[in-house]
């Protein structure tokens, strides 16, 4: 699927690095995109074992699996450094939800098969939970709880790649050309589905007063 | 990567390359606005705006953005069913301090509230030491508006807050319901009642704290719940304490923290005035239900708080009233010193709103810069009447200008809404003028400004402002005309009418002192009017009905001053009434008591005068003595009961001197004054009033018309008794009366203005006369009489129409006259009688009807006989001798009660004899 991967550029300085001095290259790089990397792991990590879970748990193993498999990255190439991290962090993702979710959490609607990887799908919850958190206080509790199943079920409503395209863009912070190769689509189109997710986003937002900024 | 670039940039949404743009910019920390790249492009200005709000919701809800996103996840439900003690009832919110739960105490049964907070806290040990700091400092509050911190809990290693359950909701819910419902309410209603009574409550709780040492740092809707009875609970009291600095980076519940934030808070510094501040936002936002401050971030928002003052609320909401606009606006100055100074001026003013009082707090003017810059300069008198004559020439052009503008303008709705403003503009101006007038006044009369009613004192001779011309008297008269104006045009205006009448009250006191009792009159007069119609609109208003019968005290006392008794009877009785007086039950108000216990004063010297005075009816029996003997002593009752009450309140202790000078007056009429027993009560009186008043002067010393009482008192109680003293008696009174000589010439050369000053020198140095002629220094007498008179001429020249100024000049010249007869001085005699005939010639007492021809003045035709005799000149002296035959043949003056001694005796008695 490499030719839909619309940027990789083999003498790509990082690939050159990491082709030269192996796990050195390897956790340098880790490290300048860790920020990004572990807020994928956030975003993900399903909420009701988010608790128990540290996403630098995760990291780190990620980090062992990309070590031990990077000559056979190298050799391939199949895409570019950062987003084959995220491959194996989603591959990570995985079989930590298996682990403690069991296969309870299957559901074949919101299970989204993505280029390399099959993420499991939190935006929905953790846009709902953040947005009704910011509208909560303290003994505002019936009013909050309805919100969030209200704003859930809205949220549930939109196509999951809608949801996806937003949590790549924003919580994940990946470019258009970056969801695009995630996502294994070309940058015009990922740029037009991210529009038009932001628009049915906004009209969903919409309908419950207060919860965008006013400009 | 072999594929052609077919899908370039080109091919890209141009929206989302201008978001791809903008996100960026937002996550280096730029704070782009929306509105920028809505005119930068105004192409796709539209879609901007409609898309890029929800990029940055997206951007400010984004989890982790601190780095660990673990708060903002909920724990998982099963760990948090029990806590300890606590069975978890349900979660009932959660914010950046955590998540709060409804919970059981189940050793106790009772029900509370849980704060527990986020796992962060568990792991630092100083946070966790700050936290108990801070729990402990919110346990100490017990106030029926703070939600009680009953203690803080550990468990598996999760710590908690524990306290008080209030069922109810916070503003911020409250807001959002009715934001909601808006146009379902029901207009009419008042709610901006409702929002002054939760920010009187809100702002008397963080009072309560503050005095405990306890400030709240993070006062916003989200803490303040609405319970059901309406009342008002303050919740998290110093929890923002345990917030980091770097906290305030989270977004969220962080946020709403920011925006209720005061400008110096943002710097670090917080006190009281920051609370104030917060507090002030969320009122503004209960009143417009809108943000003070919105802003997509927090950049930005920290910006606007630093820079901007939001728009004044009734430009969102025109029906918000004008004083509760004024009073938020004060709270949220941008400046601390600017704003209420405690939060208990904050919930007084509010209060003063909620019972239709004159609020404080003023609305700024660009005339206000003026002002103050004005009482900046020392030189205090000039610069004061510059002001004034400033503003009187600013405030009523605008006046004239907002009628004649009304009425042309009134079809045209837009130009009408200008005309609102002019007059919203011209009543600014009018509130700046009234708070000139106060400061004027406060100033001249020494006092502190106090605006409640009836706590402004009178004398017994003349009202108490010390120092004031009549260049003073004549801005303060154009300044009156400007507020009488005004307040015609707004009758519906109730707090107009009662700063008008209040204005006009004090007019008359300042003409009063100047001795123009007519333009006195007037202003009283109009006072009365205006206290009138406000007493007859509400006649249940305790202090419309205590402003009434003080001005009516008042008008009575100018009675008394100019002799007519009647009318001033009619006007003590009125007051009696309004204040609702049986004689045995006390009214609620100290005012009312106040105000009372000077009716009683008042209504004691009447009757007092009418027995003692110059102008005594000849048929009185000792009754109205024995009247006013029992008017001094209620008057006292109720004085020392105030005063027990406010001992710093010396206007108390002054009156209960005149009552006791009252009492000792009386005693000079008592049947046997040579009775040992009535000498020592009177020795008693005259003592508790001299006492009274050397303290007062000794704990006022800059107040000159306690020491003008004082020089008074002294005066008048060193009257020697009828019976024998000894010498050293004698000497005492005489060095008593020597140094009220000397207070009240010190007076008099400090305050020229003042004739009141110049009236009690007249008598002081007339009491002086006596006692040295008594001592034998006869020849030092006779000189004092010289001056006595001379004083007492000017004090008639300053209030022709003031009986008592005519009295003492009267007696002055009679004194002197006596002198001069006694030591055989003729020519010396001869123009003060003719000056003493031309006195006594015109009736006194303000109805000519009732005016009684002075029986002293046969007595002086009779002696302007003899000395023309004496000087030779038959043909005058008969003249004179008939004259005096004709006013009275042969009858005797009716003896006074206060005899002097020789120099008091009758015109020509020598001769007589």
């Amino acid at each position: 699927m490499a030719d839909t991967s619309p940027s990789l550029q083999p003498n790509d300085p990082a690939i050159a690095r990491l082709r030269s001095e192996k796990d050195v290259a390897l956790a340098d790089f880790f490290a300048q995109n860790r920020g990004r990397l572990r807020r994928m792991v956030e975003v993900r990590l399903d909420q009701r074992i988010a608790g128990r879970i540290d996403p630098s748990d995760v990291l780190q193993e990620a980090f062992l699996d990309a070590s031990k498999q990077l000559d056979d990255y190298l050799a391939g190439l199949p895409m570019q450094p950062f987003l084959w991290l995220r491959f194996l962090i989603g591959q990570r993702l995985m079989a930590t939800h298996r682990r403690h979710l069991g296969a309870q959490k299957r559901d074949a609607k919101r299970d989204v098969p993505l280029q390399g990887a099959n993420h499991p799908q939190a935006f929905s919850e953790s846009l709902s939970c953040q947005l009704a958190g910011r509208l909560s206080t303290p003994s505002f509790a019936a009013a909050r709880a309805e919100l969030q199943v209200r704003l859930r079920e809205l949220l549930d409503s939109m196509d999951p790649l809608d949801c996806e395209i937003l949590a790549l863009r924003h919580f994940e912070e990946l470019t258009n050309h970056e969801a695009a190769e995630e996502l294994g689509i070309s940058t015009a189109a990922a740029s037009k589905r991210y529009i038009r997710a932001l628009e049915r986003l906004r009209k969903t937002l919409a309908e419950i007063p207060g919860l965008l900024p006013e400009v | 990567m072999e594929e052609p670039m077919r899908e370039t940039d080109d091919t890209r949404d141009h929206i989302e390359i201008l978001a791809e743009e903008f996100v960026e910019r937002y996550r280096r920390g730029e704070r782009p606005s929306v509105a920028e790249y809505a005119s930068a492009y105004p192409a796709w200005a539209d879609r901007i705006r409609e898309l890029f709000p929800t990029i940055l919701a997206l951007e400010n809800v984004k989890p982790g953005a601190s780095g660990s996103g673990g708060e903002f996840h909920a724990p998982a439900e099963e760990t948090m069913r029990q806590l300890g003690d606590f069975r978890i009832v349900r979660e009932v919110g959660r914010g950046g301090m955590g998540v709060v739960y409804e919970a059981v105490q189940e050793s106790l049964g009772r029900r509370v509230a849980l704060k527990v907070l986020p796992e962060s806290y568990s792991s630092s040990s100083s946070a966790l030491r700050r936290f108990r700091r801070e729990a402990q400092a919110a346990a100490r509050l017990h106030h029926p508006n703070i939600v009680s911190v009953f203690g803080v809990g550990e468990h598996e290693g999760r710590h908690f807050y524990v306290m008080e359950y209030i069922e109810g909701r916070d503003l911020d819910a409250v807001f959002n319901e009715i934001r909601r419902f808006r146009e379902a309410e029901t207009p009419g209603a008042a709610p901006w009642r409702d929002a002054a009574a939760i920010g009187v409550q809100a702002a008397a709780a963080l009072h309560y704290a503050h005095q405990q040492g306890t400030l709240h740092r993070d006062v916003k809707p989200g803490n303040l719940i609405l319970d059901r009875n309406r009342n008002v609970w303050i919740t998290d009291f110093g929890l923002a304490k345990l917030t980091d600095q770097d906290d305030l980076t989270q977004p969220g519940d962080v946020v709403g923290t920011l925006r209720y934030m005061a400008p110096e808070q943002l710097e670090g510094r917080t006190d009281v005035r920051s609370d104030v501040y917060s507090l002030g936002l969320t009122l503004y936002e209960l009143l417009t239900l809108r943000r003070a401050f919105e802003a997509p971030s927090r950049h930005e928002l920290i910006h606007q708080v630093s820079f901007h003052d939001p728009p004044h609320p009734r430009t969102v909401v025109p029906d918000i009233p004008r004083d509760l606009e004024t009073i938020v606006l004060k709270a949220i100055a941008r400046e601390p010193g600017h704003r209420y100074q405690t939060a208990g001026e904050l919930a007084d003013d509010l209060q003063r709103f909620l019972d239709d009082r004159p609020i404080r707090a003023r609305r700024i003017s660009s005339l206000e810069h003026a002002w103050r810059w004005c009482r900046r300069n020392p030189a205090l008198a000039t610069s004061s009447t510059v002001a004034l004559l400033l503003l009187i020439a600013l405030a009523a052009g605008m006046a004239t200008g907002y009628v004649r503008r009304t009425q042309a303008l009134a079809r045209e709705s837009q130009l009408r809404a200008e005309a609102q403003e002019e007059g919203r503009r011209a009543e600014a101006n009018l509130q700046l003028a009234a708070e000139a007038f106060d400061d004027v006044f406060a100033k001249l009369s020494g006092a502190p400004t106090s605006r409640v009613l009836a706590e402004t004192s009178d004398g017994l001779w003349y009202v108490n402002p010390p120092t004031v011309s009549r260049k003073d008297a004549a801005v303060l008269s154009s300044l009156l005309e400007f507020y009488d104006r005004f307040a015609k045009q707004n009758r519906d205006s109730r707090r107009w009418q009662v700063e008008t009448a209040l204005a006009f009250r004090r007019m008359g006191d300042i003409h009063q002192l100047l001795g123009r009792l007519d333009n006195s009159e007037t202003a009283y007069r109009r006072a009365a009017e205006f206290f009138e119609r406000l007493h007859n609109a509400d006649p249940d208003r305790g202090e419309y009905r205590v402003g009434l019968a003080g001005v009516q005290n008042e008008l009575g006392r100018l009675s008394l001053d100019r002799g007519d008794f009647e009318q001033a009877s009619r006007s003590i009785h009125h007051s009696l009434e309004l204040l609702a007086d049986d004689g045995k039950t006390t009214p609620a108000t100290a005012g009312a008591r106040f105000e009372l216990a000077r009716t009683y004063h008042q209504l004691s010297f009447l009757d007092l005068m009418r027995q003692l005075g110059p102008e005594r009816t000849p048929e009185v029996d000792g009754a109205p003595a024995a009247r006013g003997v029992a008017s001094a002593e209620r008057a006292l009752a109720l004085l020392e009961q105030l005063s027990a009450e406010d001992p710093g309140n010396g206007e108390y202790r002054l009156f209960m001197a005149r009552c006791y000078g009252h009492l000792w007056g009386a005693g000079r009429f008592a049947q046997k004054p040579a009775d040992p027993e009535q000498r020592s009560r009177q020795d008693t009186y005259a003592e508790a009033a001299v006492g009274l008043l050397e303290q007062l002067v000794s704990d006022f010393p800059e107040n000159p018309h306690y020491q003008a009482e004082l020089a008074l008192t002294y005066a008048i109680t060193s009257h020697a008794p009828a019976a024998p003293e000894t010498a050293r008696q004698a000497e005492r009174r005489l060095r008593r009366v020597e140094q009220a000589v000397g207070i009240a010439a010190g007076l008099s050369e400090a305050f020229p203005e003042v004739p009141h000053y110049r009236a009690v020198l007249a008598l002081c140095s007339l009491h002086l006369t006596h006692h040295l002629w008594a001592a034998g220094r006869q020849e030092e007498a006779t000189d004092r009489a010289g001056q006595a008179v001379a004083l007492g001429r000017a004090a008639q020249a300053d209030s022709p129409t003031d009986s008592r100024s005519r009295y003492l000049f009267a007696r002055a010249l009679h004194t002197a006259i006596r002198a001069h007869e006694l030591r055989s001085e003729w020519p010396a005699v001869r123009p003060l009688l003719e000056e003493l005939i031309e006195l006594e010639s015109v009736p006194a007492g303000a109805d000519a009807d009732t005016a009684r021809v002075s029986p002293a003045l046969a007595d002086a035709y009779a002696l302007l006989a003899e000395v023309l005799e004496e000087l030779g000149e038959p043909a005058p002296a008969a003249e004179a001798a008939r004259k005096a035959a004709e006013l009275k043949p042969g009858e005797p003056a009716p003896p006074r009660p206060m005899r002097f001694g020789p120099l008091d005796g009758r015109l020509g008695e020598r001769s007589r004899r």
